[in-house]
């Protein structure tokens, strides 16, 4: 679906080759990768969510680090970047340039002198609402409980 | 003394005018007939509808085969214009040497079940 769907988009491909080093990754079971610690966040959303088990796929975005979690596309099915089934690429550019402009956000915290505490409390209010999209899928799941 | 005329108002067709009228509708009648008729020809003039035979929907299937082919070559290929890293490590790497953030296209499934193709 994304494969054939956006990135298959020109102005998708051009964006992703400009600002991204891409890469895909399949998890199988519950084997996350080590070296990118911040997709924890989507291995809870995936214990969590019955909608994942089975299958799903979408694009996340991680610092070169492996640390944070800059953007998070949604579940490719239903396909949040597709309202009532149309490819709405326009949507999902903005996405990449609001991932693009988080990560910015995070190098710049990164590099001043602040004390360290201060510094990750303000790339965690950076982050949030990656972090929230990924969570609220989870409190999705507790209301239908 | 003048005798009244006892129904002043009384109007009588002249009978040339009922004759028009009878005219008129038969005229109507047979343009409707041979509109009807005219119907009726057309109908018969379209060839008759022709059952499907096996070889016809072997046809449309294969069509329909090759069609999804070249739909589904032509999206890899365009798909496969993103420059995709060998794997997340290298990525990764990748990553710190160009300082770009990493784009992951993620797909997660329990062991054992098939890729449905979603992804």
């Amino acid at each position: 679906m994304l494969k054939s769907g956006l990135l298959s988009e020109k102005p998708v491909i051009d964006a992703i080759n400009r600002d991204f080093v891409a890469v895909t990754y399949m998890i199988e079971g519950n084997e996350f990768p080590a070296e990118a610690p911040a997709l924890e966040a989507i291995h809870a959303g995936f214990l969590a969510q019955r909608e994942y088990k089975g299958f799903f796929a979408t694009t996340v975005a991680i610092d070169p680090t492996g640390k944070y979690l800059l953007g998070y596309a949604g579940r490719s099915y239903p396909p949040n970047y597709k309202p009532g089934g149309r490819l709405n690429v326009n949507r999902y550019l903005e996405h990449l340039q609001e991932t693009l402009e988080r990560y910015h956000r995070v190098q710049s915290i990164e590099d001043t002198a602040s004390p360290a505490g201060e510094k990750a409390a303000r790339i965690k209010s950076v982050l949030a609402p990656v972090i929230g999209a990924v969570e609220r899928l989870k409190l999705l799941h507790g209301e239908m409980e | 003394m003048a005798v009244p005329n006892p129904e002043p108002h009384t109007v009588i067709m002249a009978p040339r005018t009922n004759s028009l009228i009878v005219i008129v509708a038969a005229l109507a009648a047979l343009a409707a007939i041979i509109w009807a008729f005219e119907s009726d020809s057309r109908i018969e003039a379209l060839p008759p509808a022709r059952e499907r035979s096996i070889e016809d929907i072997d046809a449309a299937e294969e069509a329909s085969r090759l069609f999804l082919e070249a739909f589904a070559r032509e999206h890899e290929q365009r798909w496969m214009a993103i420059h995709w890293s060998d794997s997340l490590d290298a990525a990764l790497k990748s990553a710190r040497k160009s300082g770009k953030p990493v784009l992951v296209l993620l797909s997660v499934r329990e062991t054992g079940t098939q890729d449905p193709g979603r992804c």
